[in-house]
């Protein structure tokens, strides 16, 4: 194998990173790594909810029912629409306005502990779709970048905008002899050397290794309610994967899910409705492999095809 | 008077036995290096394809043990194999409605040995990049929430 190169560097409020061993479509490993940062970097800035700025922004408070966006913001658009539609409403990425009521109104933070928050949580139950489906009325023009929804409806980045940035780059790293590409957890694996790659998932209670696979080519994807919790004006702990059906934080008992799957987007998808799903229901989420860790601290490990 | 068609030839003399050896002599060089052509070309002939030969069976030997190249590493280890951890590794590949597939193998083991981990996600304010990092495999990354 050839001399790999990588790169990490913060971006979308965590770390992201690149790895590349031989030349691809971005021409050398060094000239790749430029690329992956530049384009990261980029959409962040486009893609981020608390710059009234931003690209987002701009589609979410423009009060037309049709909006002309870059392609890119249409294909993300396309991608939520896929999610709501996939999970059947239960990775829905229409929740803004929820999120900020629960105080996620600014770049992430965690001022509680997991353990603390599960602590004080409510009784664990799965989360549902909401029947209001706003997804569901989103219109997306691919071929005149336009997107069309009711007012009101606005949409939430996240991890399904992390994963797709995953996945426009793998695919233009796909050439390499071996890449990975890393948005904030959501992680493009590949190349054309088919050379696997270990990847560890952490523990979401104190950052130790919980597992290892050995990936040659796909997506991998964690969510979970670790990372970024608080209390709320009531007093009560919140984070940012909420239950459709209420506009809650979700607590169903588990709290943290990687997923793998063909691309970091489908993995996306399903790690968020494996941990929406709860503990009974989740692990038909991970067909493709993958972990989930319960508010106890144990964790099942699922391999691929099981 | 008529004249003679056929040529006169010079009368006999000493200088026409000179003539004619060293005619011999010339025809004979000329054909001694007429021979030695042939020859030098048969050898270079010989040594080209035996050298072509050679070269060829190398490659197809170190090719045929499974030392591929294009392949990055051993062609013989097409599956993963398990290293440092307690209990067996499986592997396995799935297939998606997409038609793609993943390749994984699952190595379970709990480590708390955080170091690596938490220098990948720590949050700085600068970048970290390395190149020139020779590995028999990939680097390790990790997944975790964000």
């Amino acid at each position: 194998m050839t001399t790999e190169a990588s790169e990490r560097f913060p971006c979308f409020g965590t770390l992201c990173g690149a790895w590349v061993s031989g030349d691809s479509d971005a021409g050398d490993a060094e000239r790749a790594l430029a690329t992956v940062k530049r384009c990261l970097l980029r959409w962040h800035q486009a893609f981020t909810r608390f710059d009234p700025n931003s690209a987002l922004s701009h589609l979410n408070d423009d009060s037309a029912s049709t909006v002309v966006v870059s392609r890119m913001m249409a294909r993300f658009a396309s991608e939520v629409v896929r999610a709501g539609t996939v999970s059947d409403g239960l990775v829905d990425g229409t929740m803004v306005s929820q999120l900020e009521q629960a105080g996620y109104r600014e770049s992430p933070h965690s001022s509680l502990s997991l353990t603390e928050a599960l602590s004080h949580a409510p009784p664990r139950k799965p989360a549902r779709a909401s029947p209001e489906r706003r997804w569901e009325t989103l219109v997306v023009d691919l071929a005149k970048a336009q997107i069309t929804r009711p007012p009101g409806v606005k949409l939430d980045s996240g991890g399904i905008a992390k994963g797709m940035f995953a996945d426009i780059l793998g695919d233009v790293l796909a050439s390499a002899e071996s890449y990975a590409v890393d948005c904030g957890g959501d992680l493009r694996i590949g190349g054309a050397g088919g050379t696997p790659r270990t990847v560890e998932v952490q523990s979401p209670f104190d950052d130790g290794v919980l597992h290892r696979f050995k990936v040659g080519r796909g997506g991998v994807a964690t969510s979970g309610i670790g990372k970024r919790s608080w209390m709320d004006a009531a007093g009560r702990p919140a984070h940012h994967l909420l239950d459709p059906s209420s506009g809650r934080p979700a607590f169903t008992g588990v709290v943290q899910a990687t997923a793998l799957a063909a691309t970091a987007t489908d993995a996306e998808i399903c790690a968020k409705a494996a941990i929406l799903s709860g503990p009974h229901e989740g692990r038909g989420w991970l067909r493709d492999g993958g972990v989930m860790v319960f508010d106890d601290g144990g964790f099942e490990v699922i391999d691929p095809g099981s | 008077m008529s004249t003679d068609p056929t040529p006169r030839r010079p009368p006999p003399s000493a200088d026409s036995d000179e003539l004619t050896s060293a005619r011999a002599l010339g025809s004979a060089r000329v054909r001694a290096q007429r021979a030695m052509t042939r020859r030098i070309r048969r050898t270079i002939a010989a040594g080209t394809v035996c050298t072509f030969l050679a070269v060829w069976l190398l490659i197809f030997g170190v090719l045929v043990s499974g030392h591929d190249p294009a392949l990055g590493r051993d062609a013989r280890h097409t599956a993963v194999s398990s290293t440092g951890t307690s209990s067996s590794p499986t592997t396995s590949g799935s297939s998606t409605d997409s038609g793609s597939s993943i390749e994984s193998t699952t190595e379970s083991g709990t480590s708390t040995d955080s170091d690596e981990s938490a220098s990948e996600t720590s949050t700085s304010d600068s970048s970290e990049s390395a190149s020139g990092v020779s590995a028999s495999e990939p680097a390790t990354v990790s997944t975790r929430q964000s």
